[in-house]
């Protein structure tokens, strides 16, 4: 990055053109005091990029958006870089292809691809290098990894059971589904039967907690059947994305590196509870 | 202890004074003969038969008094620069009270110093840290227009630092502007300077006397941890109807006065507005969108012989933008003042009571091109009751006032306004003793409470004292406790955004705080010369400095400075050079630094030459750089990343990133010549002035502030020819 200093926006010539024996005395005594008006607001650092990316467990493609540091605003354009990601487990390194696109408001910048899917749990170290002088951007970015799903015990007010399920994440976890696969006992094929549960979790100690009401649930669920058909309840799942509370921070420059990842969490209803739903419990069977 | 204090001063003063109540009193008012201006600070001094000497300067009003006077034959003597002397005797008897009115004429010899020896009866306060500006030191400075104004010669006084031409920021022995109470006839103003730099709100026709304090001021003024200016404004004329008016590239003003009631009823009306902003491009081939204005009122009334009613309103308006890019950040101010004054001075007494209430309003909103837009109120109302005893070797005062404070401010006008009131109650008690041998003392102590923010009530001892060794030598000091419960919050970091929202301290936070010492010395060898040096040092604890993302930090300071001051008046020559020395340093918890108003060195060369109709003025000013931050460089902010976010194609917030350390880069030096030649004809009913002057006639690039995210380096004032006009009918 250039550090020219900036001089005066009009280049104005600084003494004027007036050549009397007044100015030649302004202009020594100037001089004689040393007053430059010469201004360099910059200093010398070592951050180089401005790293903005996801790490999306859900996704085969990852995206990187890479700014060199400049002088001015808008002036980042395409960048010469090399960006590569680092799975620290297996020392496995892939380089990222770069890609021009056009922003918003028309003007180009510079994306940074990889086809791979990150594993979740894993820590992946991206690393943006400026091929002129070997200076670096890096980000180490952590995937969560699954956390436990806790389920307490099923609360039944007369025939009415809902059962509250804590997942055990530092952060929030986002677009929670509960998925029930059941089959109607005289089939063979189960189906499948997502209900999104669109509330906030509630924060506790532990975790994120949330009500699933299995009597609501399965009452819509046995609706989608004849009447007075025998049902088995195979498999209970809680779907969730966990994000990282806080956008990994990147060290040689700003930036924030965001992770995703999408978790299915199965936990176990006692028999009892699933007869009181009206289902037949064939939990584990498939 | 503390609630009973103010009670037990009045009860010491009641008992004491009925002792000196037996005694003579003399007072009065000293005026001009020619216009009958009140003259501040005229030396008046009573020479006993006995040998015995007293001496005091007139106040704000002109007025002075003696009492506890034994009888016997007093010689009165009353001097004033650019007036003849006066002089009389007076047989003064048992309980006589006596009042003399003292109307000085002109000097022939305006130019040249009148000097009366005196011995060394200090007639006068101590001059530590105080600097006394008259109108004729303010029509000294050149400048781009006739007006005159108060701004410029503050600039060139050695403790003074300016950031330029542009914002109207004055930074006084390392406070910053917030840190400096202004008052106009006893009002604050929040913002008391323009837009451009060379203008405040107190054009030089409208001042009387104006008192700078640059630091150890007395226990009468406080809310502050700097300054004090103190303006007084003169009365219009109760004799003859006056005005002028002036024509400029840069403003335009007219001036009104004249009798109500003769010899009873004045008013002076001022009006000043901008006109750069129309004809800049024509003139210095730059824009300069700055606009700016102030108009003021005043009505006095004699309500007896030895007691006036005053009525003052100010008004200023502000709007530009200080890169001084029309496209830019937008900032306006305005500052609503309006106040009433009783005075009464009694023949029966040596007392003088004088009662003040006072509303002032500011407002002022900034609307950055890139970030949300701000609104910053603030409101007050107040009064204040003082009492001044005059007794045979002292004077003692003492008041109590309150104000009510509001504040309304937002940092996004489209999220809600924040409201905070407070209220303000203040008492003060300090005496001026003349000790003989030219020795006076004066302590102090100032009590301040904020009842709806709980704290303590604040206790403020101060001290000022002076030894006028001999006629040609004056020692002073002062020492002093300040502290400061309303802030003016402004970014540290940016010189370019004037914003400044004011609100109370923060509850949890403790009140910032301010020790003064000042150690001085002028030397008088010739009666023309005049050298005065003067060293002083704050130390600054709590104090909150805004700075950028980092929000308000809690930080304590040490300031140290050496101000000298040498004036050679000679008619037709009337020379002043001043150079200060200032080390300011900040620390907070995480870094120590030099605040940015931190100019080391300044050095300042005003002279002028009057013979005849002709007026020739110059200023040259120079001083070193200024601490700023520096920048690592800019990127497009994208905000957290995540799924739903568009973090590949957005434009991004322009950004800048600072270095971590704020304040380790230092501006260039700033230099400037300005000078001006002025010729006066006489029109028989009126004068007509004609001026010629050039602002930074070498044309410096003086630095002003960089834009980083257009990358565009802002310089203060370019070489600026002015012709100006003005038709004075006096």
């Amino acid at each position: 990055m250039s550090k020219e200093s900036v001089d005066r926006k009009d280049g104005r010539d600084r003494m004027g053109g007036n050549r009397s024996p007044l100015f030649l005395f302004l202009l020594l005594f100037s001089v004689a005091t040393g007053c430059s008006d010469r201004f360099d607001p910059f200093v010398e650092s070592d951050q180089t990029f401005a790293l903005y990316g996801l790490l999306d467990a859900r996704q085969g493609t990852q995206f990187m958006r890479v700014q060199p540091i400049t002088e001015r605003a808008g002036d980042a354009g395409t960048v010469d870089a090399r960006v590569t990601s680092t799975d620290l487990a297996t020392s496995e390194t892939i380089v990222w292809r770069d890609s021009l696109v056009q922003l918003d408001e028309g003007v180009p910048g510079t994306v940074f691809l990889a086809d791979f899917q990150p594993f979740v749990g894993r820590v992946y170290r991206i690393e943006a290098t400026r091929p002129a002088d070997g200076a670096t951007t890096t980000a180490e970015v952590r995937l969560p990894a699954e956390p436990t799903l806790r389920p307490e015990k099923p609360d039944v007010f007369n025939t009415l059971v809902s059962q509250l399920l804590t997942i055990e994440s530092m952060g929030p976890p986002s677009a929670l589904a509960v998925t029930y696969t059941v089959r109607p006992v005289d089939t063979e094929e189960p189906v499948r039967f997502e209900v999104a549960y669109d509330e906030q979790p509630v924060p506790s100690e532990t975790g994120f907690g949330l009500i699933v009401n299995l009597s609501g649930d399965v009452g819509v669920i046995l609706s989608s059947f004849e009447e007075n058909t025998e049902v088995e309840l195979l498999d209970l799942e809680m779907g969730y994305d966990l994000t990282n509370e806080r956008p990994t921070p990147v060290i040689g420059g700003p930036g924030q590196i965001g992770v995703a990842a999408r978790f299915m969490s199965g936990w176990r209803l006692a028999p009892e509870f699933v007869e009181t739903l009206g289902l037949v419990d064939a939990q584990g069977a498939e | 202890m503390l609630r009973v204090l103010p009670a037990l001063v009045l009860c010491a003063l009641c008992l004491a004074l009925p002792a000196q109540a037996q005694r003579a009193v003399l007072s009065g008012a000293v005026t001009d003969a020619e216009d009958g201006q009140e003259l501040v600070g005229v030396n008046v001094i009573l020479n006993r038969e006995d040998g015995q000497q007293f001496g005091r300067a007139t106040d704000g009003d002109g007025r002075f008094a003696f009492g506890g006077l034994l009888p016997g034959r007093y010689a009165v003597t009353a001097t004033f620069l650019g007036y003849d002397a006066y002089a009389d005797t007076l047989d003064l008897a048992f309980g006589d009270r006596v009042m003399l009115d003292i109307a000085l004429a002109p000097s022939e010899t305006a130019m040249e110093t009148v000097t009366v020896e005196t011995e060394r009866t200090a007639a006068t306060s101590s001059p530590a840290g105080l600097v006394q500006l008259r109108p004729a030191d303010l029509a000294v400075i050149p400048s781009p227009d006739l007006s005159g104004d108060l701004a410029g010669v503050l600039t060139v006084q050695p403790g003074i630092t300016t950031i330029g031409d542009r914002g109207g920021q004055l930074y006084i022995r390392g406070g910053t502007p917030t840190q400096n109470l202004v008052l106009i006839d006893g009002m604050r103003l929040f913002q008391p300077f323009h837009i451009v730099g060379f203008y405040s709100a107190f054009p030089a026709e409208i001042v009387q006397q104006a008192d700078i304090y640059a630091g150890g001021f007395g226990a009468r003024y406080g809310g502050r941890i700097s300054s004090v200016i103190d303006v007084k404004t003169r009365n219009g004329s109760k004799q003859r109807f006056g005005g002028s008016a002036s024509l400029a590239p840069f403003l335009t003003s007219v001036r009104v006065e004249g009798p109500i009631v003769p010899d009873e009823a004045s008013f002076v009306l001022s009006v000043r507005e901008s006109v750069v902003e129309r004809v800049a491009e024509q003139v210095v081939g730059e824009a300069l969108p700055y606009r700016f204005g102030d108009a003021f009122g005043k009505l006095h009334f004699f309500t007896g012989p030895a007691s006036f009613v005053s009525l003052t309103g100010l008004r200023t308006t502000d709007a530009g933008t200080i890169s001084g890019l029309e496209d830019q950040t937008r900032i306006d101010w305005t500052n609503e003042a309006l106040g009433g004054r009783f005075f009464y001075l009694p023949t029966s007494l040596a007392a003088a009571l004088d009662v003040t209430v006072n509303y002032a309003a500011y407002r002022s909103s900034f609307a950055p091109d890139r970030a949300p837009a701000r609104d910053a109120d603030v409101k007050s109302f107040g009064g204040q009751f003082a009492l001044a005893y005059f007794l045979e070797r002292a004077d003692v005062r003492l008041g109590f006032g309150g104000q009510t404070l509001q504040f309304d401010y937002t940092f996004n006008r489209r999220g809600p306004v924040r409201r905070e009131r407070t209220t303000e109650g203040t008492f003060f008690v300090e005496a001026d003793f003349d000790l003989g041998r030219g020795v006076r003392v004066e302590p102090g102590l100032r009590l301040q409470t904020f009842p709806a923010q709980q704290r303590d009530i604040s206790l403020e001892p101060r001290l000022r004292a002076s030894w006028t060794a001999s006629p040609k030598l004056t020692l002073s000091s002062a020492f002093g406790l300040y502290r400061q419960e309303i802030i003016g919050l402004n970014d540290e970091r940016d010189i370019g955004d004037v914003f400044t929202a004011w609100a109370s301290i923060p509850q949890n936070e403790p009140t910032p705080r301010a020790l003064h010492a000042i150690l001085g010395a002028e030397v008088r060898p010739t009666s023309s010369f005049a050298l005065g040096v003067e060293g002083y040092a704050k130390q600054l604890d709590a104090m909150q400095v805004l700075l950028a993302d980092r929000g308000l930090v809690r930080s304590n300071g040490e300031v140290f400075g050496l101000d000298v001051r040498a004036s050679w008046r000679r008619a037709p020559f009337n020379l002043l050079a001043t150079y200060g020395y200032s080390a300011s340093t900040y620390r907070n918890a995480r870094e120590e630094y030099r605040p940015p108003h931190d100019r080391r060195h300044r050095l300042n060369l005003v002279g002028e030459f009057r013979r005849g109709p002709w007026r020739l003025a110059t200023r040259w000013q120079l001083a070193s750089g200024r601490p700023f931050t520096r920048l690592i460089g800019v990127f497009d902010d994208l905000g957290p990343p995540d799924a739903g976010s568009d973090f590949l194609t957005a434009e991004g917030t322009p950004t800048a990133i600072p270095e971590t350390t704020p304040f380790r880069g230092l501006t260039p030096a700033y230099y400037r010549l300005d000078v001006s030649a002025e010729r006066d004809f006489d029109l028989g009913l009126a004068v007509l002035t004609l001026q010629a002057s050039v602002i930074n006639t070498t044309d410096r690039a003086n630095f002003f502030y960089y834009d980083a995210l257009r990358a565009d380096r802002i310089d203060q004032f370019p070489l600026i020819p002015s012709l100006g006009l003005r038709v004075a009918f006096e």
